[in-house]
């Protein structure tokens, strides 16, 4: 199990550097925009500076900190995810089977809520409304895992013709998906700033995050894969 | 597994998988596994959406810390 967490470790630090990389590349030209359109905003309407707490280079460290230690977290959780479900997938190679996985995951903890509530730069957001938006991206996270959860327990559970099991799944996961994008409110903030500059920002926040897992998922994969052929040649 | 493809000598069940093909590990997964597994949701938590809901002074310093990754991530921000 020791091995297991270590591999995790590993490529979730990969991950998280792979984040962090987008962010530096893809993602910095955005948010620096963002800000300098938030700090002209403000001028504008207070004509008071706000005190920084930290200066752009440190936030953009920080940032990047910040992205590896979700990376490294999330590694930890991936992998005792896949050695939790691996009696599961006996039928898949261990790459195969962490491929999988993180598809899976994408989708259900980034793409999902993404779709919900897309990601926003710097300079969209009211203060006031902080709170309720992170309780609706908390339960849209939630749901989205529960719903992925529930469908595959049924999926492993009824039996059915393999086509006829396919279809019930997909129209089981769509009706869930249905229900949580019906049921949770929209985004209560409006989007003020420019939308070419809010979609560079959420493109490269989604393919940063999409880069992360894809990484995740590969290095985890391989990693299985060489642990699982010195066990057997040893 | 490379040479096999380039071997025309090779019967054709040289091509099937072994019969051991290395699987994931069979491991029960024990309670100790699962806390890291919950620190590992914590850690994410104050990372990402410390509001100042459980550090309240500490909060602010947090968020603006890891700002730009909580804004990559997709969190929500002020």
């Amino acid at each position: 199990m020791k091995r297991i967490l270590g591999i995790g470790c590993l490529a979730g630090l990969a991950a998280g550097v792979a984040a962090a990389l987008f962010a530096a590349t893809a993602g910095r030209g955005p948010i620096r925009d963002a800000i300098a359109l938030e700090d002209s905003i403000s001028h504008a309407t207070s004509g008071a500076h706000h005190e920084d707490l930290f200066s752009r280079g440190v936030q953009e460290i920080g940032g990047a900190v910040g992205l590896v230690v979700l990376g490294l977290a999330l590694g930890v959780i991936f992998s005792v995810v896949l050695a939790a479900v691996g009696p599961r997938l006996a039928a898949f190679t261990p790459l195969a089977a962490s491929l999988r996985l993180g598809l899976f995951g994408f989708v259900a903890v980034v793409l999902v809520p993404f779709l919900k509530y897309p990601a926003n730069p710097p300079a969209v957001g009211d203060p006031d409304t902080v709170n309720e938006r992170t309780v609706l991206y908390f339960a849209v996270l939630g749901l989205s895992i529960l719903l992925t959860w529930a469908v595959w327990r049924f999926h492993l559970g009824v039996s059915l013709a393999p086509v006829a099991k396919a279809w019930a799944t997909a129209a089981l996961y769509g009706a869930g998906l249905a229900v949580i994008f019906l049921a949770l409110p929209g985004n209560p903030d409006s989007i003020d700033a420019p939308a070419d500059l809010v979609w560079r920002f959420r493109l490269a926040s989604l393919g940063g995050l999409a880069a992360a897992w894809a990484t995740l998922a590969l290095v985890t994969g391989t990693l299985f894969s060489r642990s699982a052929s010195t066990q057997a040649s040893a | 597994m490379a040479e096999s493809g380039v071997c025309h000598t090779a019967p054709m069940e040289s091509h099937a998988l072994p019969a051991a093909v290395p699987a994931l590990p069979d491991v029960d997964v024990p309670v100790w596994a699962w806390a890291l597994v919950a620190l590992a949701v914590v850690v994410s938590y104050f990372v990402m959406l410390e509001n100042g809901v459980v550090l309240s002074q500490v909060a602010e310093t947090l968020h603006e810390f890891f700002h730009d990754g909580r804004h990559f991530a997709g969190v929500p921000c002020h």
